[in-house]
C-alpha cells in the first residue's frame, strides 16, 4: 500500500485536500487561463505629481499664495524646453513633464489624491507593489503582479518578468513569482543555452543527463538539504530553466540584430538599453513575443530629488519615464494579439511610486516626501480619459472621494493603493478579494 | 482522542514520512512544496531593491533530518566554491575584451546585492540561479575534464583513483565516492548513494564516440553534480 492508498484508506487524503483548498483552488484558476496580459510600471524614488499627473496652474498658485495654499508649481524654474502652464490633455489637464503621453490620454485614466500614510520609500513601494499596507516596512502578501500571474496561468516560459523590481509571493504557485533580472540583456542570456556560446556539450552527454534528471530524483536524496522545500524548488527552478532554452525566443531579445530594427526605431534605443525606453522595450517584447504574461518594470529612476537637482533631474527622468510609457502604450495597440484585437486591448498597465513629492519647494530648491500621490491605469478593461479622486487645493492633501462617481464626496472615503490595485485586478477580470478593498467603479471599461 | 485514533495518527505520520514514489524523501511532506518566505524577494533581490525581511537562513524552523533550516549559497560563497571543488577554475567566458568572471558580471540578476539599490541578498533557488549554474558547469566541466584527462594520476581533481580512461566499475564507483566527498563533503559507503550517478556514467560512456567513453562519462558526471541541489543548498 503506498501513501496515497493509505491516506484514502485512513480518510486523511480527504482532510488533507480540505487543508489544501487554497492552493488547489488557485491552481483550478490558473488551469482556466486567460488571455490577458499586464505591466506594472515603476516610478522609482517618489514623483512630483506637480510636474506629472497632478498639475496646478501656477497663474491661480502663484508665488505670492505660497504660504496661503501650500502649493508651489515650480514650473518657472524647469528647464526651457518645458511648458510653463500646465499642458491640455484633452480631457484634463497633465503636468509639463509628461512628454509624449499627453496625446494618449484616451487610453488612460488618473487617480488623484491617493493617500499613502507614509513618507518610507520602502514602505511606499511595498503598498504598491502589494496593494497592502505593509508590516513595519516588510511588504504583506504577495505582489498584485504575483496574483496576477497565478490567476493567468502557467501558460508562458516566464510566466512573470521583472526589471529592477522587487516582487513577493509569499502563497501563490511557484511559477507566479517574478524571473527578476537586473539588466536588459542578461534576458537574452536566460533564454539561452551556455549564453549563445558553442557549446562543447556532445548529444550523447545531454541524452543521458536529460534521462539522469527525468528520473524520481527523491529516491537518490536520503537525507540533507536536496529533501527540504527549497531543494524541491530548486529542482522545479532547475526543470523550468531547461523548458526555457528550448523555447528559442532568444532572438527577441537580441535588441542589436537587424531583426529588431524596428523595435529600436520604435523606442530610440541607441545602443543604452539600461534606460526607461530599454525597459520599455523589454516590456514589449517579453509581453508581444509570448515569453511572459506579466512585466514588472521601472520606467523611472532616481527621482528622489531633495535639493537643487530637482528643477534639471526630476523633470528629465519624469519626463523620460513617460515617454517610455508613452512608446509602449503606442506600440501595445498598434500590436495584433495572438487572436485578434490589440495587445493593448488585451493589457491592463498600473503606473504607480511610492509617493508624491511636497508641493511646496523646500529651502534647497527641492520636493521632500509627500503623503499624496497619484496613480495610472491604462489598457485593457480600464476606461481612458477619466481622472478619479482629488488632491485639495491646500497642501494637496488627499480629499475624501465617494467611490462609485470617483468625485470628492465629504461622505466619501480615503482612496489607497488597495483602491487602485483591486481596481487593476478586476479590469482584467480577476479575483481581488485577497486585497480585500473595492475597485473604482467609474473607471472600469 | 481514543486509542484507535491515536494508533490512526502515528501511521499516518509514519506515511506521510516513508517512500519516496510520489516526490516526498524522507523528511518531505511529499505535497506541493509551499514557496519559502526565504524566496519572497522574488525579484526583490534578483534584480530588485532588497525585497522584504526573508528568514536568515541559519534561523527558522528546520525541516525534519537537519538541525537548522536549509539554505542557498550566496553568489560569493558559490564563486569562491567552484574553484576549491574544481582546483582553481572559475567560470570565465571571453567576449574579445578578455576574460570575464560570469559569477560578477550576472551577480545582480542572480540577486546579489550592490548595497545601492538591493541591500540584502536573494537566496531564492530561483530559475535564474538554476539556469546560471547548468551554463557553469558545462562550461566548467568540460574545462576541467579536459585539464584533468591530460594530468598525471598525482595532479588531478577529477578521476584521482583510478586509470583515467578506465571504465571497470569498482573503478568507477571509487571515484564517484571522492566525487562525492568533493563536491558535497559526504563521505558515502553505501551502494545506493552512487548508483544514479553510476548509471548516468555508464550511460553517457557507452554511447560516446570511440574513444571519449570516459571522458563522455565524467562530464556527465560533473555536470550532475554542479547542478544538484546538494551542491548550492546547505
Amino acid at each position: 500500500m503506498n501513501r496515497r492508498e493509505f491516506l484514502f484508506r485512513t480518510g486523511l487524503f480527504a482532510g488533507a485536500m480540505t487543508l489544501g483548498g487554497g492552493l488547489a483552488g488557485r491552481v483550478a484558476r490558473a488551469a482556466g487561463e486567460r488571455d490577458h496580459y499586464f505591466v506594472f510600471g515603476y516610478f522609482e524614488g517618489g514623483w512630483d505629481h506637480l510636474l506629472g499627473l497632478d498639475p496646478r496652474d501656477p497663474q491661480v498658485f502663484t508665488e505670492a499664495t505660497v504660504r496661503e495654499t501650500g502649493i508651489q508649481p515650480g514650473y518657472d524654474r524647469l528647464p526651457p524646453q518645458y511648458s510653463r502652464r500646465p499642458i491640455d490633455a484633452g480631457p484634463f489637464q497633465l503636468g509639463p513633464c509628461v512628454g509624449e503621453l499627453a496625446g494618449l490620454s484616451e487610453h488612460f485614466s488618473v487617480v488623484r489624491g491617493i493617500n499613502m500614510a507614509t513618507l518610507t520609500h520602502e514602505v511606499g513601494r511595498r503598498y504598491f507593489l502589494t496593494g497592502r499596507q505593509p508590516q513595519g516596512i516588510n511588504a504583506r502578501g504577495s505582489s498584485v503582479a504575483t496574483l496576477a500571474t497565478a490567476q493567468l496561468g502557467a501558460d508562458r516560459p516566464v510566466p512573470h518578468l521583472a526589471h529592477r523590481v522587487e516582487t513577493y509571493n509569499v502563497d501563490q504557485p511557484a511559477f507566479a513569482g517574478a524571473l527578476g533580472v537586473a539588466a536588459v540583456d542578461h534576458v537574452q542570456y536566460i533564454l539561452r543555452e551556455d549564453l549563445g556560446l558553442p557549446t562543447d556539450i556532445p548529444p550523447n552527454v545531454k541524452g543521458a543527463l536529460g534521462a539522469y534528471w527525468q528520473e524520481a530524483r527523491a529516491c537518490e536524496h536520503d537525507h540533507g538539504p536536496a529533501t527540504t522545500s527549497l531543494g524541491r524548488l530548486y529542482e522545479e527552478s532547475r526543470a523550468r530553466a531547461r523548458q526555457v532554452v528550448t523555447s528559442n525566443l532568444h532572438r527577441h531579445f537580441q535588441f542589436n540584430a537587424n531583426e529588431l530594427r524596428a523595435v529600436r526605431a520604435h523606442y530610440g534605443i541607441d545602443g543604452n538599453l539600461e534606460s526607461p525606453m530599454g525597459r520599455a522595450a523589454l516590456a514589449s517584447q517579453a509581453l508581444k513575443s509570448g515569453l511572459s504574461r506579466v512585466v514588472s518594470v521601472a520606467f523611472a529612476t532616481g527621482l528622489d530629488t531633495h535639493d537643487g537637482q530637482w528643477a534639471n533631474d526630476h523633470s528629465t527622468g519624469l519626463e523620460m519615464g513617460f515617454n517610455a510609457l508613452a512608446r509602449l502604450i503606442a506600440d501595445l495597440r498598434d500590436s495584433e494579439a495572438p487572436g485578434g484585437g490589440s495587445m493593448l486591448s488585451k493589457t491592463t498597465i498600473l503606473v504607480y511610486s511610492e509617493f508624491g513629492r511636497t508641493p511646496r519647494l523646500n529651502e534647497r530648491n527641492g520636493r521632500d516626501h509627500h503623503l499624496g500621490n497619484c496613480a495610472l491605469l491604462a489598457g485593457a478593461g480600464i476606461r481612458g480619459g477619466r481622472v478619479v479622486g482629488k488632491s485639495s487645493d491646500n497642501a494637496m492633501g488627499p480629499e475624501l472621494v465617494d467611490l462609485a462617481t470617483g468625485r470628492p464626496s465629504e461622505q466619501g472615503v480615503s482612496l489607497t493603493p488597495e483602491h487602485v490595485a483591486t481596481t487593476a485586478l478586476r479590469a482584467a477580470g480577476l479575483d481581488a478579494a485577497d486585497l480585500r478593498s473595492e475597485p473604482l467603479p467609474s473607471l472600469l471599461a | 482522542m481514543s486509542a484507535l485514533s491515536k494508533i490512526v495518527l502515528a501511521l499516518a505520520v509514519v506515511s506521510l514520512g516513508a517512500g519516496c514514489d510520489d516526490g516526498g524523501g524522507p523528511g518531505g511532506n511529499g505535497d506541493t512544496p509551499p514557496t519559502p518566505d526565504a524566496a519572497a524577494g522574488g525579484a526583490g533581490g534578483a534584480g530588485g531593491m532588497g525585497g522584504g525581511e526573508p528568514p536568515h537562513p541559519d534561523m527558522g524552523v528546520a525541516e525534519q533530518g537537519l538541525s537548522r533550516t536549509a539554505g542557498r549559497m550566496t553568489i560569493e560563497q558559490l564563486a569562491r566554491s567552484i574553484p576549491v571543488v574544481t582546483g582553481g577554475l572559475r567560470w570565465t567566458e571571453d567576449f574579445g575584451q578578455g576574460p570575464v568572471d560570469m559569477l560578477e558580471v550576472l551577480a545582480p540578476t542572480l540577486g546579489a546585492p550592490d548595497y545601492l539599490l538591493v541591500t540584502e541578498e536573494n537566496l531564492e533557488p530561483s530559475i535564474i540561479v538554476a539556469k546560471f549554474l547548468q551554463d557553469a558547469s558545462h562550461r566548467i566541466c568540460v574545462r576541467w575534464i579536459a585539464e584533468d584527462r591530460q594530468k598525471p594520476q598525482g595532479e588531478r581533481t577529477f578521476v584521482r583513483h583510478a586509470d583515467w580512461e578506465s571504465r571497470d566499475p569498482a573503478d568507477v564507483d571509487a571515484t564517484l565516492r571522492a566525487l562525492k566527498l568533493r563536491f558535497f563533503a559526504r563521505k558515502v559507503t553505501d551502494d545506493e548513494s552512487i548508483r544514479p550517478l553510476r548509471e548516468l556514467f555508464v550511460n553517457a560512456s557507452s554511447t560516446a564516440a570511440p574513444g571519449n567513453g570516459a571522458r563522455d562519462g565524467w562530464l556527465a558526471v560533473c555536470i550532475a553534480l554542479m547542478t544538484d541541489p546538494e551542491f548550492i543548498l546547505y
